[in-house]
C-alpha cells in the first residue's frame, strides 16, 4: 500500500519561482470554511482587520449562526477578557460588555442566528431577550440562564417569535409560568422536540408537559424535585420520548418498578441516582439544595 | 486476493498518477467523473499541479487503506471464529485510529504555501475530511493572534486605506453605547 504515491514522477520545474500564496485573495467560500472554525473572538476582532478580502469573508452572516456566549464566559466575555482589550485597542470601545457583544453578534448574523446560549448573571436580561426575540427569528436552539421572575414570565409571550425552535434549555425551570410556556411551545413551535431544565416539577407542570408537548422526543430534568406521580404523568403523556434523563432527582426511587416499566419503551432512559425521600419531602421542596447527598445520608 | 481497481489521474502539468479507485473516490469530484464514465485515458484535473496532487493522494492512500483495514477487521470480528482473534482485531483497529490521527497532524505540518495549495485542492476535489483538516489547521494558526501577527504568518499585505481604517475603527462602537 502507498507505493502509488511513492513512485510519483517529480516535475522538473517544481521549484519554479512563485509569488507568495495569495491568502488575501483566497476565494471567499474557501475562507468561509476556515472562518467557520474560528472562535467568536477571532471572528469579531481579528479576521476582519487583516485585509479587504478577509473582511469581506468575515462579514458572511452564516458565520454568525452559532452564538455560544456561555462556554467559558467568565474568561472570554467579561471586561477583563483579552477580547475586551482587543475591542478597546482596535475599535476604540472603552466599555466592553457582554450585552454589547451579543448585540454585535446578532447584528452580524442578520437574522440567521440558529443557535444561541447565554451565560448567567446578565446585566439586563429583559433587553437581551427582546433583542433576540426580534432579531433571531430563525433560532433553533436556545439556552438561557436563570432569569428574574418577571422575565421568566415573559418567555411564553416571546415564544411565537421563534417558530423554528427545536431545543430549549433553561437553567432553572420557570416556577409559575411553566405551563403557559409549554402551551406556547406546543402551539407555535411545530419542530419543538427537546427540553432541558431543572427545578421543582409541580403537578401542573407535569400535566402541561403531557398536554402541550406530547411529541417531545428528548427531556432532561436532571437534579429536579420530581415526585413519582409527576414522573408517571409525564411518561404517560409524552409518548414520543426517545430520551429521558432524570438523574439525581428527589421524589422517586431510581429502582421504582413502575417507573422502569413505563420507561422501558424509551431508547435512552436514565434515572440514576434519584431517590424517594418521603418524610422530609415538604422541607426539601422548599429548600434549594435538593440533592445534597450528605443531607440524604444523615436520614 | 484480487488486485484493486485502478484509475489514472492527470495533473495540470500533465503528470500521471496511478491510484486505487478507493483512494481516488475519496474525492467527490473524481467520484462523479468516474460515475459519469469520464475515465478513458485518465482523469484530467486541470486545477491541481503535480506537487499538490501527490500530497493529496498521499492523504487519500493512507485514509483509504485505513478504511479498508477497519472494515476487514470489523468483518473478521463479526465472523467471530474465536474470542482471541476478535480482541486482537479490536486493538489493531485502535492502533490504526491513533496512527491516523498522528498522520493527519504531521500531514498539515507544512509551510503556508503548501497549506494554501492543499486547501484549494481539497476544496476543488471535494475531499471533505482533508478540507476539514486543512481549514482546522489554518484556523488554529489564526487563533488568538492580532491582525498584524496574522498578516505576518500568512504573508498578507494590509491593503486598507487610512480612511477605511478609520471607518473600521468606529464601526462597532454603536453596540456598546
Amino acid at each position: 500500500m502507498g507505493e502509488a504515491a511513492a513512485a510519483l514522477p517529480v516535475p522538473a520545474q517544481e521549484a519554479a519561482a512563485s509569488a507568495p500564496p495569495p491568502w488575501a485573495d483566497m476565494e471567499t467560500d474557501c475562507l468561509a470554511h476556515v472562518f467557520r472554525r474560528l472562535d467568536l473572538e477571532d471572528l469579531a476582532a481579528a479576521a476582519p482587520l487583516v485585509c479587504r478580502g478577509w473582511r469581506r469573508a468575515a462579514a458572511d452572516p452564516s458565520l454568525w449562526r452559532a452564538l455560544d456566549l456561555r462556554r467559558d464566559h467568565v474568561a472570554r466575555f467579561m471586561p477583563w477578557a483579552p477580547l475586551a482589550a482587543a475591542f478597546a485597542r482596535r475599535y476604540g470601545v472603552a466599555g466592553f460588555a457582554l450585552a454589547g457583544f451579543l448585540r454585535l453578534c446578532v447584528a452580524r448574523a442578520r437574522g440567521s442566528a440558529e443557535d444561541l446560549a447565554l451565560p448567567p448573571l446578565l446585566a439586563s436580561p429583559a433587553a437581551d431577550l427582546d433583542r433576540i426575540s426580534l432579531q433571531c427569528p430563525r433560532l433553533r436552539r436556545l439556552a438561557l440562564p436563570q432569569l428574574p421572575a418577571a422575565d421568566e414570565a415573559r418567555l411564553a409571550e416571546l415564544v411565537p417569535r421563534w417558530p423554528l425552535l427545536e431545543h430549549l434549555e433553561l437553567d432553572a425551570k420557570p416556577s409559575a409560568s411553566f405551563p403557559a410556556l409549554a402551551a406556547q411551545l406546543g402551539r407555535h413551535c411545530p419542530r419543538f422536540a427537546s427540553l432541558k431544565t431543572s427545578g421543582a416539577v409541580k403537578p401542573e407542570d407535569a400535566a402541561a408537559l403531557a398536554r402541550s408537548l406530547p411529541g417531545l422526543r428528548s427531556l432532561c430534568l436532571d437534579r429536579s424535585y420530581l415526585p413519582r406521580q409527576e414522573l408517571l404523568t409525564i411518561l404517560a403523556g409524552c409518548r414520543g420520548l426517545r430520551e429521558l434523563s432524570a438523574r439525581g432527582c428527589v421524589g422517586f426511587d431510581e429502582g421504582d418498578e413502575e417507573v422502569a416499566r413505563r420507561g422501558a419503551r424509551i431508547e435512552r432512559f436514565d434515572v440514576g441516582g434519584s431517590r424517594l425521600i418521603d418524610e422530609l419531602q415538604d422541607e426539601l421542596a422548599a429548600g434549594d439544595e435538593l440533592c445534597d447527598s450528605s443531607y440524604v445520608d444523615v436520614m | 486476493m484480487a488486485s484493486p481497481a485502478m484509475v489514472t489521474l492527470i495533473s495540470s502539468d500533465d503528470a500521471r498518477f496511478e491510484v486505487t479507485e478507493a483512494a481516488a473516490t475519496m474525492s467527490q469530484t473524481i467520484r462523479h467523473m468516474i460515475e459519469d464514465g469520464c475515465t478513458d485515458g485518465g482523469i484530467p484535473l486541470p486545477n491541481v499541479p503535480a506537487r499538490t496532487l501527490a500530497k493529496v493522494l498521499e492523504y487519500c492512500n493512507k485514509h483509504a487503506a485505513a478504511t479498508a483495514a477497519e472494515s476487514s477487521a470489523a468483518g473478521g470480528a463479526a465472523a467471530g471464529s474465536d474470542s482471541g482473534s476478535s480482541s486482537s482485531a479490536d486493538s489493531a483497529g485502535k492502533d490504526d485510529g491513533v496512527d491516523l490521527a498522528s498522520f493527519d497532524k504531521a500531514f498539515v505540518e507544512v509551510d503556508t504555501d503548501t497549506l494554501y495549495d492543499l486547501l484549494l485542492a481539497a476544496n476543488y476535489l471535494d475531499v471533505k475530511t482533508l478540507l476539514d483538516l486543512c481549514c482546522q489547521k489554518v484556523a488554529d494558526m489564526i487563533r488568538g493572534k492580532t491582525p498584524e501577527q496574522i498578516r505576518q504568518t500568512f504573508g498578507i499585505k494590509n491593503d486598507f486605506s487610512p480612511e477605511e481604517e478609520e471607518k473600521i475603527r468606529k464601526e462597532n462602537q454603536w453596540a456598546f453605547e
